[in-house]
């Protein structure tokens, strides 16, 4: 099965995008759960999860993917554009979710005691739909090529 | 809207003219060989300006390299 090397880079992106977030939210969880955000450790944690990216990204492309990458044409820019919109699409439905959770939750105190929406499980579920939206995007661009 | 597949004749006419590869036509028509294999699959429908740009390839009016199809 022939890859092209811009599905290669895609399918590395997506694998970093999987990883990194990974490992924040696993550390994050272990730092001090998800209902408080501890300044100082939080930030050096970020900063960790930034190299580690950069790392990644520069070990992966150099494996996998050596071939220079030809510039987008027509054909590319559609399968971006249809793949930014489902990120898009992806990422409203979630922050609505979000919305939801805190209006019926905080405002009409419909959900009991069970769940609490503080402001870092908030943060925390705003990073969470921002890397689904980031995996969708990368798994949309990979269908619209193995289709075409 | 349905979407509709345009038909092409790329690859005879790529035959035709000396065995031309797909990476010659797609750097002769501006675009990646994968969206030539593309459009020879009927999986992607070209633009205006590329449809136009690979007629020009060849030498011929639109027509005779797409087609769109019947009802």
């Amino acid at each position: 099965m022939h890859i092209s090397t811009r599905e290669k880079h895609i399918f590395i992106e997506l694998l970093i995008s999987v990883l990194v977030s990974a490992y924040y939210f696993y550390s994050s969880y272990q730092l001090s759960g998800w209902s408080q955000i501890v300044g100082p450790e939080i930030g050096a944690l970020i900063v960790k999860v930034i190299v580690i990216s950069i790392l990644a990204s520069i070990v992966l492309y150099a494996i996998f993917s050596r071939a220079t990458l030809e510039d987008r044409d027509e054909r590319d820019l559609a399968i971006n554009a249809k793949a930014h919109a489902f990120a898009y699409y992806s990422l409203v439905g979630l922050c609505c979710c979000l919305v939801g959770l805190v209006v019926f939750n905080e405002g009409l105190g419909l959900m009991g005691n069970n769940i609490q929406i503080s402001a870092p499980v908030a943060m925390h579920f705003v990073l969470v739909a921002l890397m689904i939206s980031a995996i969708v995007k990368c798994a949309i661009q990979l269908l619209y090529y193995r289709l075409s | 809207m349905v979407k509709v597949k345009i038909d092409n004749k790329i690859r005879e006419l790529r035959f035709a003219r000396g065995q031309m590869t797909q990476a010659a036509l797609a750097a002769e028509a501006g675009v990646t060989r994968q969206t030539i294999l593309a459009l020879e699959a009927c999986r992607y429908s070209p633009s205006l300006e590329l449809a136009f740009r690979i007629a020009r390839v060849f030498g011929e009016p639109l027509e005779t390299v797409f087609q769109f199809p019947e009802d």
